[in-house]
């Protein structure tokens, strides 16, 4: 068996390394499964730990003798060394689900806090209750976001500059609303239209903006 | 009106007179200047509404808490762009001047929404950041919006089911608690006060003692300063600092 403690370390190191990668990186499940049943079994040492402990000094004469002392002594260390193993490795698995999650509440607002378009090289590094918070917290900003829907909570945190853009279409969009009539977005033409009418293409990689 | 808001007024250019760059980890290279044209040097704001929202915005994005939601200033502007919207659509764009003038009025929209979006984000940001802490306490809960708490409180519980499934529930129960504190080190976050902010002083407020220091610095307004937050928190409040 490794050192105890290795795997929860291996969870933050990943988490680490992966932090500046522009996909979240895959799900550890098996770190995961590892640090949790290093966890059980540290669990249950500790209980019989504490209470050999406690029989030591329930037999134990009053003063204790030199001997049970130090035997008691040496099952307290014991029992601290586990407990600390443990908190470390809650604290790690925290972190990495945590790390984690603050990655997908990114990814959800980027797609402009947008329904289930959450790309499949993302999702499928998720573990499935990954998959569950993702689908809840898109939920949540939906009903958020309707309550402002003047200001457009989703778009872009970029100041706007134009109120016209040029567009070039990367995809057809078939014919598209905005504001001073429809348009026909076919793939390769150029457009000059309303920012806020083609963001949401943009943003969903319909439409390029250029410069 | 938002008409009025185009007008240049010589007399106010040292307000806003540099646009101020600032960064968060939410977006690090985000940059915003009000008067990004050469020819609005003097912009001014006839509303003071959107001064204040600006100046809140800039406050709330700058401080490492969270600050009084500003109700008032965001619905005010909210039932005024719709007013705005509604005068656009009455003027006409048949003359060259005409449609020029809608096309500033928009523009002066679109910037004004900006600010209001930005604004809730960054709130959503640290709400998202300090869950617990904030809704715990009862001073940072009542700087929250109803909206707010709403969304702060299923935030919670997102998370909090989350990290039961992920891990939590497979453990024994004296592990499953996400508050837990040992020594000096607790498991809910909570933002450091003790950052370093850089403030603008607003009006004259004379010898200044900081907290936690026997330094006492003279203020006098327009001088900026980096401070640690703690020390001029209540003088944000007050209104007599701007950060910036």
């Amino acid at each position: 068996m490794s050192v105890y403690g290795d795997d929860a370390h291996k969870l933050i190191r990943d988490a680490k390394r992966t932090a500046e990668s522009p996909v979240l990186a895959p799900y550890r499940g098996d770190l995961v499964r590892n640090v949790l049943a290093e966890m059980q079994h540290l669990s249950s040492s500790l209980r019989e730990i504490m209470a050999a402990r406690d029989r030591v000094i329930a037999t134990s004469s009053s003063p204790p003798t030199p001997e049970i002392a130090a035997e008691v002594q040496g099952l307290t260390v014991a029992a601290t060394m586990h407990s600390l193993s443990i908190t470390r490795s809650k604290r790690c698995l925290l972190a990495y689900a945590r790390h984690r999650v603050t990655r997908l509440v990114d990814t959800v607002w980027d797609l402009s806090g947008g329904a289930a378009t959450i790309p499949v090289d993302v999702r499928r590094n998720l573990s499935p209750q990954e998959s569950d918070f993702v689908a809840g917290y898109t939920a949540l900003v939906s009903e958020y976001k309707g309550l402002f829907l003047d200001v457009d909570l989703g778009a872009a945190l970029v100041p706007p500059r134009d109120l016209f853009v040029e567009v070039r279409v990367l995809k057809d969009c078939g014919e598209v609303q905005t504001e001073s009539g429809a348009v026909r977005l076919v793939k390769n033409s150029q457009h000059y239209l309303r920012r806020t009418d083609v963001e949401p293409f943009i943003t969903a990689g319909y439409l390029r903006h250029i410069q | 009106m938002l008409a009025g808001s185009l007008s240049p007024s010589p007399d106010d250019d040292d307000h806003m007179d540099t646009g101020p760059t600032i960064g968060t980890a939410t977006d690090s290279t985000f940059t915003f200047s009000l008067n990004d044209d050469n020819d609005e040097d003097d912009t001014t704001y006839f509303n003071d509404d959107i001064r204040s929202l600006t100046q809140w915005w800039i406050n709330e994005r700058c401080a490492p808490e969270l600050l009084m939601y500003q109700a008032d200033l965001v619905e005010s502007l909210m039932e005024m762009m719709e007013a705005q919207a509604g005068i656009i659509e009455s003027k006409s764009s048949d003359t060259p001047d005409s449609a020029f003038l809608v096309v500033l009025y928009q523009q002066e929209m679109e910037r004004i929404k900006f600010i209001i979006r930005s604004y809730l984000r960054t709130r959503l940001a640290k709400i998202q950041r300090h869950t617990l802490h904030i809704l715990r306490e009862a001073e940072y809960r009542s700087r929250l919006s109803i909206d707010e708490i709403m969304f702060a409180e299923k935030y919670q519980e997102l998370l909090a089911h989350h990290f039961q499934k992920f891990a939590l529930e497979e453990l024994p129960d004296y592990l499953q608690r996400l508050d837990d504190t040992t020594e000096n080190l607790t498991m809910v976050s909570r933002p450091d006060l003790e950052d370093a902010v850089f403030c603008r002083i607003k009006e004259q407020i004379g010898v200044f003692q900081l907290e936690s220091s026997d330094e006492a610095i003279e203020m006098r307004p327009n001088n900026i300063y980096f401070l640690r937050y703690n020390a001029i928190r209540r003088l944000m409040e007050d209104g007599k600092v701007d950060l910036v």
